[in-house]
């Protein structure tokens, strides 16, 4: 019985260390997303050919994408 | 007093020297000779850049349409926009293509049979994310990291990493001297290179790394150092 129960504290620990090291990574990539898109702006400032719409809207999808895998990765884990 | 007998035939010869040298060296009437001279010039560059490119993923634009630049002058004109080859994305994109499959073989071994499935799946999201971000980060480096050069000026524009990016620029009259390097077996196949310009500006060096057609670069260079001078010589310089 004893047994049984150190193998559930074990996993719960697990699942706690895993769901925390994701959600601490999921938000550090919401910044880095949120940088790139910054950094996008800053370029598109220095430099325009033509080409700066379609960048801009990837850096937003690339956002927007990092934020829902963050909601995503909460609900599931 | 004595006679001097001058004969007829050397002042004859003496005066056909003296119409030679006039014609070989005419004296120079500056604008007009210098307006030939730079039309001479702009024809050369017509020759070397015939026309004007549209592609803005083009990694050799002559005279891009719509495209500008921060800190370029209202009359400043955009000859070139240089990027390196196409070819040297290579690299980055076979590595892309392994971490987009990566995933899907890894679903194929047993260690993936004994974790959970939300805890795959999460896995797997993370991971493609990280693979757009280094994907996209490649493209921007690529597509940002340019070479300039401007009827008045060029400029070298770097972006190290996220947050550092760097600003080079000369005046063309202050350009000492172009070198081409084209180092391998790919680059002489594909002409593609380095054309290192030496300049009396702050900054001693301005490289373009892994440009297209290098030795076309490097004429249009001297073509427009020319027309500077010509400029200058006239008095007509921005």
């Amino acid at each position: 019985m004893q047994l049984v129960e150190l193998l559930g504290f074990a996993d719960s620990s697990v699942h706690l260390f895993v769901q925390l090291g994701a959600t601490i990574g999921f938000i550090v990539y919401v910044i880095f997303a949120f940088v790139i898109l910054k950094q996008v702006g800053t370029m598109t400032k220095t430099l325009e050919m033509g080409f700066e719409r379609p960048i801009q809207i990837i850096a937003v999808f690339h956002l927007l994408f990092a934020m829902a895998t963050l909601g995503f990765a909460l609900i599931m884990l | 007093m004595a006679d001097i007998y001058i004969s007829k035939q050397k002042t004859e010869k003496s005066m056909e020297k003296k119409k030679t040298v006039g014609k070989v060296n005419p004296m120079p009437s500056g604008r007009t000779s210098g307006k030939k001279e730079e039309s001479t010039h702009q024809q050369t560059l017509k020759e070397l850049l015939p026309e004007s490119t549209t592609n803005p993923l083009a990694a050799f634009s002559c005279y891009p349409t719509g495209a500008t630049f921060a800190g370029a002058d209202s009359q400043e004109k955009i000859i070139l926009v240089l990027r390196k080859h196409p070819i040297t994305n290579v690299g980055w994109t076979i590595l892309s293509a392994i971490m987009l499959l990566a995933p899907l073989v890894f679903l194929l071994t047993p260690i993936s049979a004994a974790i959970a499935t939300n805890y795959l799946i999460v896995g797997v999201m993370f991971w493609y994310l990280i693979t757009t971000a280094f994907i996209f980060e490649e493209f921007l480096s690529w597509y940002f990291n340019v070479n300039i050069v401007t009827d008045e000026r060029i400029f070298d524009v770097d972006f190290y990493n996220l947050v550092y990016r760097e600003i080079t620029d000369a005046n063309l009259d202050q350009i000492q001297d172009v070198t081409v390097r084209v180092g391998s077996a790919l680059r002489t196949v594909l002409n593609y290179g380095d054309v290192i310009v030496q300049t009396a500006a702050e900054i001693p060096q301005i490289e373009f790394h892994g440009v297209p057609q290098p030795d076309r670069v490097a004429k249009v260079l001297r073509e427009l150092r020319v027309q500077e001078e010509v400029e200058k010589l006239e008095g007509r310089v921005r």
